[in-house]
């Protein structure tokens, strides 16, 4: 306990009309301001001090009464500030005023009687004099505390400072503004009217003011106060809005918003094991994001793939010269015609997801949040597998390579990335002709850029196997966007376009063809006018990732099946009309195939064969592409708004349908198309 | 010291079993955290004459973040019949969740459910009422309820990828989902 002299000076030097710079315990919790701003305010006079309130009061009561009736700081209330300051890094000035707050709490708590008498006290009870309660947090101030800037309520400095913006989280994107908790006005902001008389920082001289002073203009204060009539404005020149002592909102959202866009930009590699596709882990979201969806087909050990090495792998391939792109193709093609064991790596990048959920966009988000559970749960299932099926995997690999090229089998023994992929180039099973010249692109060279570092084997694709591949290609997009937009109720575009693009990678991914021709003809079916166009950032989204991984898989096992051997009408219809169809399914999405009980996600689901897992939904797709087959049109698509993929939609499991007919486009087309229908879609 | 929330609370308890609003009055506050209070509907409504149970939960951040408040439904006491009362006694009102203000109170929440019910015109559960009883948090607070419309807003980022971290999805219906 220090001597009163002593506290007193301490008092006049760290304080401002006998309140105080830093925030006197109301709340605990770590402040989240900016503690160096709101010195100043307090100081420059535009916010009310940190007043130490009291409990209760009356307005009969003695100046000691008041001072009596302060809230006290026990002991552990200086280590709260103490750490507090620290925390804000506002450094040596404040951990003085936290001693100091210490020394007088000290003081006020071992009170007695006549240690108030001092006349040097009395007029910190004046300040306190008609004090007002304020009403958040019901404690009593003086009565010249902040005043909400639109409906002039009382604040006190404390409560003040604990309204802020709503946090920007990873999945709310945005950081609202905070309303007046009084008004409900947006852009919460503070006016203060400072007492005529100054003591402590900023006063003249160090003499406190004397007790007549501060009555009378304590009261006069008052009286301004409560005449004000005028609302000010967010950006009025005396108005302290919560912005202001937290200058690092935006910068905050920023960050948010970057960790999301690396988060999305993660991959997921997928290893396929006999008709399975099996998720072997993701890489690092530090790739700047692309604008193409990529996916890559990639050898590997089975079990998490580091993501470094992918990210290599990546970067080798953009620079890889053309040339060697064919063989990446016939790889691709070899992989899938064998339903090989290569490993497949699906990735995609989120800035179309963010877009949708920037323009509040909410019915896709719920397939994308369906989509990505999907992908959640191979990767669990992964895990599981890659130790079943390590052993079964190797072998089947040592199989494959014996027929392959004898150079190529020197790497063969452990599979290794650009091995293995050689390998895969002779038995592709697609009519595909090694060597032959690259194709000149037709799309647009960002596509080609972007899409370059992980759709190698789609950039300077053969004209032939490009051909072979367009065609369930550009069938299949209109399909799947007609899925895609019964699908989503509220049909919104880029919901759309991730369907859309998505549809376009598997098809990649499996006729490990031609991601150009493709992007050409898949994009103006929804984006209408302009044929090759660019296929725009937004389209490969997350649930194109998703879609396309799980599409994949079951196009492959439809494959396999060897019930979707038909190839699919050739020409692709121009279907932006189908975007804009809505149709009003998308309650029932979220019920679709896996719904944890309540479980861990990688719990809920069986590690089966895909093919038994949706055995049904499979069935149904393929039964639709024979029909259409029947039907003989190659312009007419199958999926007439009463055909049998579009019913069930309503009813049972969308979400999963339009997976995997998405992918059973790409299935087919791996499997069965006639290098006939090839040519013709190929010269579209 | 105690904290804001119990400093608040100990006024508003005060106010309460000063002057409690019509219809409305505190069963149990035997600490800081969980209170009960009875609630009628007053005048004329399809709750005529049924009185709720209503639990509020509090945290230490009280008044500045929102109460947990919720209908009881056990043996004695069932929530009532509301398009925006679910059976397990979830209420999906603004005010508490993203229209929460550090100015309401205790009394001010009852108010508010109590014109919510006065305003009912029809007895029944909201949609995918089931579903959402059968995979619903505790907290309804960890429920994320849209309001316009009351649709869903997904948390679907988090979801992605998540580090690998099992989540939890809870498929509510359409519209109500909850990932822990």
């Amino acid at each position: 306990m220090g001597n009163s002299a002593s506290s007193s000076r301490a008092h006049q030097e760290d304080t401002v009309d006998y309140g105080y710079l830093t925030p006197q315990g109301v709340y605990t919790g770590t402040p989240d301001w900016n503690q160096q701003i709101v010195a100043q305010l307090i100081i420059d006079r535009r916010l009310a001090p940190f007043y130490r309130p009291l409990e209760e009061y009356d307005e009969n009561w003695e100046d000691e009464q008041i001072l009596a009736a302060r809230r006290q700081h026990p002991g552990e209330n200086v280590a709260t500030s103490d750490s507090s300051v620290r925390s804000d890094g506002t450094g040596a000035t404040y951990s003085n005023v936290s001693r100091s707050n210490s020394v007088h709490s000290s003081l006020h708590s071992g009170r007695r009687p006549g240690a108030l008498k001092e006349p040097s006290r009395l007029p910190e009870a004046m300040a306190y004099r008609g004090a007002v309660e304020c009403p958040i947090c019901f404690l009593y101030y003086p009565p010249n505390i902040n005043r909400s800037r639109c409906c002039d309520q009382a604040i006190c400095t404390e409560c003040f400072v604990q309204i802020k913006r709503s946090e920007p989280t990873t999945t709310h994107l945005v950081s609202d503004p905070a309303a007046c908790p009084y008004c409900v006005q947006e852009n919460f902001g503070v006016t203060y009217t400072p007492p005529v008389w100054r003591a402590g920082i900023g006063a003249d001289g160090s003499a406190p003011i004397n007790v007549l002073n501060s009555r009378g203009s304590s009261q006069q204060s008052v009286e301004m106060n409560r005449n004000r009539r005028k609302s000010f404005g967010a950006d009025s020149a005396e108005v302290v809005t919560i912005d202001h002592i937290r200058p690092d909102w935006e910068a905050k959202l920023a960050a948010v918003r970057a960790a999301v866009a690396r988060r999305a930009n993660r991959r997921i590699i997928m290893r396929q094991v006999g008709d399975r596709l099996i998720p072997v882990g993701v890489t690092s979201g530090r790739m700047h994001p692309l604008n193409g969806e990529t996916v890559i087909i990639a050898n590997g050990d089975p079990g998490v793939e580091n993501s470094n090495e992918n990210e290599g792998r990546s970067r080798r391939s953009r620079r890889r010269p053309h040339q060697q792109q064919p063989q990446d193709i016939n790889q691709l093609l070899g992989t899938v015609g064998l339903g090989g064991q290569d490993l497949e790596e699906v990735s995609s990048n989120d800035m179309g997801f963010i877009n949708m959920h920037n323009t509040n966009v909410h019915g896709s988000p719920l397939q994308c949040l369906f989509l990505s559970l999907l992908i959640q749960l191979m990767v669990m299932e992964a895990m599981r597998l890659s130790l079943l099926e390590h052993e079964e995997r190797q072998r089947k690999e040592a199989e494959e390579k014996k027929k392959k090229e004898a150079e190529l089998l020197a790497k063969g023994g452990k599979p290794d990335d650009n091995g293995h992929r050689e390998n895969e180039a002779g038995p592709s099973s697609s009519s595909s002709v090694p060597g032959l010249p690259p194709i000149p692109t037709t799309s647009p060279i960002d596509v080609s850029e972007s899409s370059s570092r992980n759709l190698r084997p789609v950039h300077a694709c053969p004209s032939e196997g490009r051909s072979i591949s367009c065609s369930p290609m550009s069938s299949g997009t209109p399909r799947n966007l007609r899925e895609a937009s019964s699908s989503s109720r509220q049909s919104d575009a880029s919901a759309l376009n991730a369907l859309a693009a998505t549809s376009l990678r598997i098809s990649s991914a499996h006729s490990g063809s031609s991601g150009h021709s493709r992007s050409g003809s898949a994009t103006p079916s929804f984006r209408a006018p302009t044929p090759r166009e660019n296929v725009s950032p937004s389209s490969f989204s997350t649930l194109s990732a998703a879609l396309a991984a799980h599409g994949t898989a079951a196009a492959v096992l439809s494959a396999d099946n060897g019930e979707s051997s038909e190839t699919p009408p050739a020409n692709v219809p121009n279907n932006s009309a189908s975007a804009s169809r809505q149709v009003p399914n998308s309650q029932d999405r979220p019920a679709a195939p896996i719904r944890p009980q309540g479980e861990e996600v990688s719990m809920s689901v069986p590690v089966i064969p895909a093919q038994t897992r949706i055995p049904g939904a499979i069935r149904r797709v393929s039964s639709v592409f024979t029909g259409a087959d029947e039907d003989g049109g190659y312009d007419a698509l199958p999926s007439e708004p009463d055909s049998p993929c579009n019913s069930p939609l309503l009813t049972a499991t969308p979400v999963s349908e339009v997976v995997e007919q998405t992918l059973d486009v790409g299935g087919t087309a791996t499997t069965g198309p006639n290098a006939d229908a090839g040519a013709r879609l190929a010269a579209p | 010291m105690s904290s804001i929330s119990v400093r608040r609370l100990q006024k508003e308890l005060r106010e309460i079993n000063k002057d409690c609003p019509q219809g409305i009055k505190l069963v149990k506050a035997d600490d800081f955290e969980t209170w009960y209070l009875t609630l009628e509907v007053l005048g004329e409504s399809l709750y005529k004459g049924e009185t709720f149970m209503l639990k509020f939960r509090f945290d230490a951040q009280y008044p500045i973040s929102s109460p947990s408040v919720t209908f009881v439904a056990d043996d004695k006491h069932q929530p009532p019949l509301h398009s925006h009362v679910y059976s397990n006694g979830h209420i999906c009102a603004n005010i508490l969740g993203d229209g929460w203000s550090p100015v309401l109170s205790v009394s001010a929440v009852c108010i508010s459910l109590q014109s919510m019910l006065a305003s009912s015109r029809k007895k029944e559960r909201p949609e995918g009422n089931d579903r959402y009883v059968q995979y619903a948090p505790d907290d309804p607070k960890k429920s994320r309820f849209v309001y316009e419309g009351m649709h869903l807003i997904l948390d679907f980022q988090e979801l992605y990828f998540a580090d690998l971290t099992p989540y939890t999805v809870h498929f509510l219906d359409d519209r109500i989902w909850e990932v822990s």
